[in-house]
This record gives C-alpha cells, sequence and structure tokens, in this order.
C-alpha cells in the first residue's frame, strides 16, 4: 500500500494505491492523517489505483474528513473504481465525503 | 538532577532485560491465526497437513510432509521435503538448505510465518494481549441470544471471531406480542475496543428500550443510536447496522440499514433473493443525520439472511475478491438435508477460503411459517 502526498494549487493531494484491507490500513493510516490534516487546508484524494476498500479503509476517510472539517478545510475523493464506488453506496459515504469522478472536479469543489 | 537520575534508572532496566532474557526463535503466522507463534526449539519443526508434523496446517496447497525449519549456531534454516508445491522465503523458491533470516516469511501454500526473535517477556506480554482478547471474545458471544428452534419464526446462526477479534454482534426477539425485532452491528475496526464498543451497543439494544424512541421504528432507532454513539465520543469507532421489525399480524417488515449492505428475503422456493437495504450513512459518523426505513411483505416459508461483510469479503482460493454476489449465489443453492443453513453457508465460505478469517463471520438466518 502507497500513498504519496503533492500540492496542487494549494490543495494537498493524496494518491492511494493498492488494497485498502485491514492490514493495509494498519500500515498506511498514520501516514494518511498526517499527511493531510496537520495542515489544515482543503484535501482531494485520487483512489483510481485503489482496487478495494474495507471497513477500516472507510473509518480512515470518514476520520480525516471530520478532522478537516473541524478545521474549515473540505475534503474530496475522485477517480474511485466501480467496486470501491459500490462500497461507497452502501455505506452512503458519499453524502459525507463528496465523490467526483476527475482530480480537476475535485479540486474545482473543494477552493470553489 | 532527579529527571537524569530516573532516565539511569530506565536505561538500566532495559539492559537488564536484554541481557538476562533468553530470546528464542519463533515462527508466526501473518495472519494472525489464533495458534500463531511456534517456537524453533533445538530439534528444529517440521510443517506438513498431516502428523507427524510439528505445526500441522489443514491446507490443500501444502503437502502432508511439506518442509523443515533447523536451528543451528542460533540460526535458521529450512529445507524443502519434496513437496507438491514448493517452499519460498521472501519469495524465493527454497532448494536445498537456506537460510531464513530474522525478519524474512516463509511461505507454505497459502500460509505466511514471519521470523521472529523475541525475549521470553515480549511472548508473555503477546500472550496476556491474547487471553485478553478470548476474554473479550467469550463476553460478546454471551451477549448473543440462543438459537429459536420452533415457533412461527426461527433462528439459526453462526458467529465465528476472527482470530484479532473484529467488533460483530446481533440478536432478536419479541418487542411485544406482535412484533419481533432483529439486528445485527459491525464496529469497524479488530481487537478489544471494537468488541468493547459492540457490547455497548448491544446492551442498549438488549434493553429493547432507547431514550425517546420508538422501537417499533427502524428509522428513529438508527437516528437513536447515531445520537448516542458519534464516533469522535468513542475514540474513533463507528458502526454498520441491519435493524429488522417484523409484524406477525401483517406479515410486514419494516427494516433499515446504516451503512450495512443488504439483508435479503429469500423466498420459499428460493428462486428469489429480495435485497433489504436502505441507503442511511453509517452509524457514528456525522450528528444531526436522517434515517430511512423500508417496508417489505413477508411471503409465507421465506427466510431472511442477515450478515455481517466478514462472511464475504475473502479472497477466494483462485485469488480472487469476493463480493456479496458471490456470496448470494451460495444462498440460492439447494441446501442439502441434516446440516443448519448458517453452518452450510460457514462450510461453503470456508472451503473457498480455508485460512483464518480476516474478520469476523456472523450470520443469522431467520425463517418464517
Amino acid at each position: 500500500m502507497e500513498v504519496q502526498f503533492s500540492d496542487v494549487s494549494g490543495v494537498t493531494k493524496a494518491v492511494l494505491e493498492g488494497r485498502l484491507d485491514t492490514a493495509n490500513v494498519n500500515i498506511v493510516e498514520t501516514r494518511f492523517i498526517a499527511g493531510i490534516v496537520p495542515k489544515q487546508r482543503h484535501a482531494v484524494v485520487d483512489l483510481s489505483n485503489v482496487s478495494f476498500i474495507a471497513s477500516l479503509g472507510i473509518r480512515m476517510l470518514l476520520s480525516t474528513a471530520r478532522a478537516l472539517g473541524s478545521n474549515g478545510a473540505k475534503f474530496a475523493m475522485y477517480g474511485a473504481t466501480p467496486s470501491v464506488l459500490e462500497v461507497f453506496e452502501a455505506t452512503a459515504l458519499s453524502d459525507i465525503i463528496p465523490v467526483l469522478g476527475t482530480e480537476a472536479e475535485a479540486i474545482a469543489l473543494v477552493t470553489g | 538532577m532527579l529527571e537524569t537520575e530516573q532516565t539511569q534508572i530506565v536505561t538500566l532496566a532495559r539492559d537488564l532485560d536484554l541481557i538476562t532474557s533468553e530470546r528464542l526463535h519463533c515462527l508466526e503466522f501473518t495472519d494472525g491465526a489464533v495458534d500463531r507463534r511456534h517456537v524453533v526449539g533445538p530439534l528444529g519443526l517440521r510443517i506438513g497437513r498431516t502428523p507427524p508434523a510439528d505445526v500441522i496446517l489443514a491446507d490443500s496447497e501444502i503437502s502432508r510432509a511439506h518442509c523443515l525449519v533447523a536451528l543451528k549456531d542460533d540460526e535458521l534454516y529450512v529445507s524443502d521435503l519434496n513437496s507438491t508445491n514448493g517452499t519460498f522465503v521472501d519469495g524465493e523458491k527454497v532448494t536445498g538448505v537456506r537460510p531464513l533470516p530474522v525478519g524474512s516469511i516463509l511461505q507454505v501454500g497459502n500460509r505466511s510465518l514471519k521470523h521472529e526473535w523475541r525475549t521470553r517477556i515480549e511472548i508473555e506480554q503477546s500472550e496476556d494481549f491474547d487471553r485478553e482478547l478470548e476474554r473479550a471474545s467469550s463476553y460478546v458471544q454471551a451477549l448473543l441470544p440462543p438459537p429459536l428452534r420452533e415457533g412461527p419464526i426461527r433462528s439459526d446462526w453462526i458467529y465465528q471471531p476472527s482470530a484479532r477479534l473484529g467488533g460483530d454482534a446481533f440478536g432478536y426477539g419479541q418487542l411485544d406480542e406482535h412484533l419481533f425485532i432483529s439486528y445485527l452491528i459491525d464496529v469497524a475496526g479488530h481487537g478489544a475496543g471494537a468488541a468493547m464498543h459492540s457490547a455497548a451497543v448491544m446492551n442498549q439494544l438488549r434493553q429493547r428500550s432507547l431514550p425517546a424512541t420508538d422501537m417499533a421504528s427502524p428509522a428513529q432507532v438508527l437516528s437513536t443510536l447515531n445520537k448516542l454513539f458519534q464516533m469522535e465520543e468513542h475514540a474513533g469507532l463507528y458502526f454498520t447496522i441491519w435493524y429488522g421489525v417484523f409484524d406477525t399480524r401483517t406479515r410486514r417488515l419494516d427494516y433499515a440499514s446504516g451503512g450495512h449492505h443488504p439483508a435479503y428475503l429469500l423466498t420459499a422456493d428460493r428462486r428469489q433473493a429480495m435485497p433489504m437495504a436502505t441507503r442511511n450513512v453509517v452509524i457514528g459518523a456525522l450528528p444531526g443525520m436522517g434515517y430511512k426505513q423500508a417496508t417489505a411483505d413477508v411471503p409465507p416459508g421465506a427466510s431472511l439472511y442477515i450478515f455481517s461483510d466478514g462472511v464475504f469479503e475473502i479472497i477466494d482460493s483462485t485469488g480472487a475478491q469476493w463480493t456479496i454476489d458471490n456470496f448470494l449465489h451460495l444462498m440460492l443453492q439447494d441446501p442439502p438435508e441434516g446440516i443448519g443453513e448458517s453452518q452450510r453457508l460457514y462450510q461453503a465460505v470456508r472451503r473457498e477460503h480455508p485460512a483464518p478469517l480476516d474478520d469476523d463471520f456472523s450470520l443469522l438466518v431467520l425463517s418464517f411459517d
């Protein structure tokens, strides 16, 4: 499981890659949250290379969204594969964290 | 000055621990199996599928006598015993005798073991932790209701906690003379924390009473639970839930799910499986969320399957990730005589995934007259 961070127009961009299963969330969660939350600014996550997401992965995304939201920053996701979108639908996660198709749409949403 | 003295004492204690503690070479399953640690002694360890192997693994990919791990000059070495599928160290096939350094992964069949070099104190602490998990698991199991063998609504269930213990729990019973409730919760996460959280939720639901809530209204129940169990106030834990209320007079089932996949209502002829879910967020994610419920008619002889995601989120023997549709296919098969439905499905899933389960396996089947 990999996570890479970069800066796009003042927005933190995180790219997750691999399976967000229980074992991998345990490995990546601290790095993921530490790479986004302390900056206290808008963030987007690229999920196009995430093939699976378990409940702990949902928890990681929810915790990040809530922590950013408490600082007035926005959080959005984009590029989710059909199997990951299915989980977002079942958990209604997209009611809390916007799920967009492309990076440009996600950036526009958080900066708009 | 005082701080310096304290630091010295701590350092000395640690040094003493390292000097006096004998270190042991251990092989530990990386998948969190219950019997997960095997100490390699002077006689070494034989790994295989049947006795007289020291470590017996019920995995069809593993030969009867698969490989031998030997201890020599305080180092581990592994040799393959002409196994059908081979032995691997860090992904490389073992030919002849090969060193197994500390930290390396030994792979046999579908199982992986890591070479750890541990002090007795570390092993004891780890075993204490395992015992705590077992106690937490027993506590959750004690909260589950006994199966209903007779009456207009029968129940059959299986609860198999994973080695690291997840946060599944479920319950059912009469709310009053005519209303029968059933529910299943799944706390995200593993370990004693998740189990404690599920026990706290269960203890609320078992009372058949929540503050200012009509327990016959699934939407109200979910809404109140969301108020009571916000994740920020509960160590970052959230849970999913399926909650249903069946009225024996009208055969109407009101239900709601919060972040949970559908339960399925199977007709008596097993030709149809109706998914039953409402699109609601997980419980604890955000305060003030509205929750929706839905209604279905329960035909005579129908069965209701309520389960956690640990039942279908497996990787099968071909390496494919299962979805709920794979499990649905199993559900619709005709059950053989002489085996309970929950046990039949558990065995079918375990045939596809013989390695220890990553998550709790909880399945409740309610059968209606």
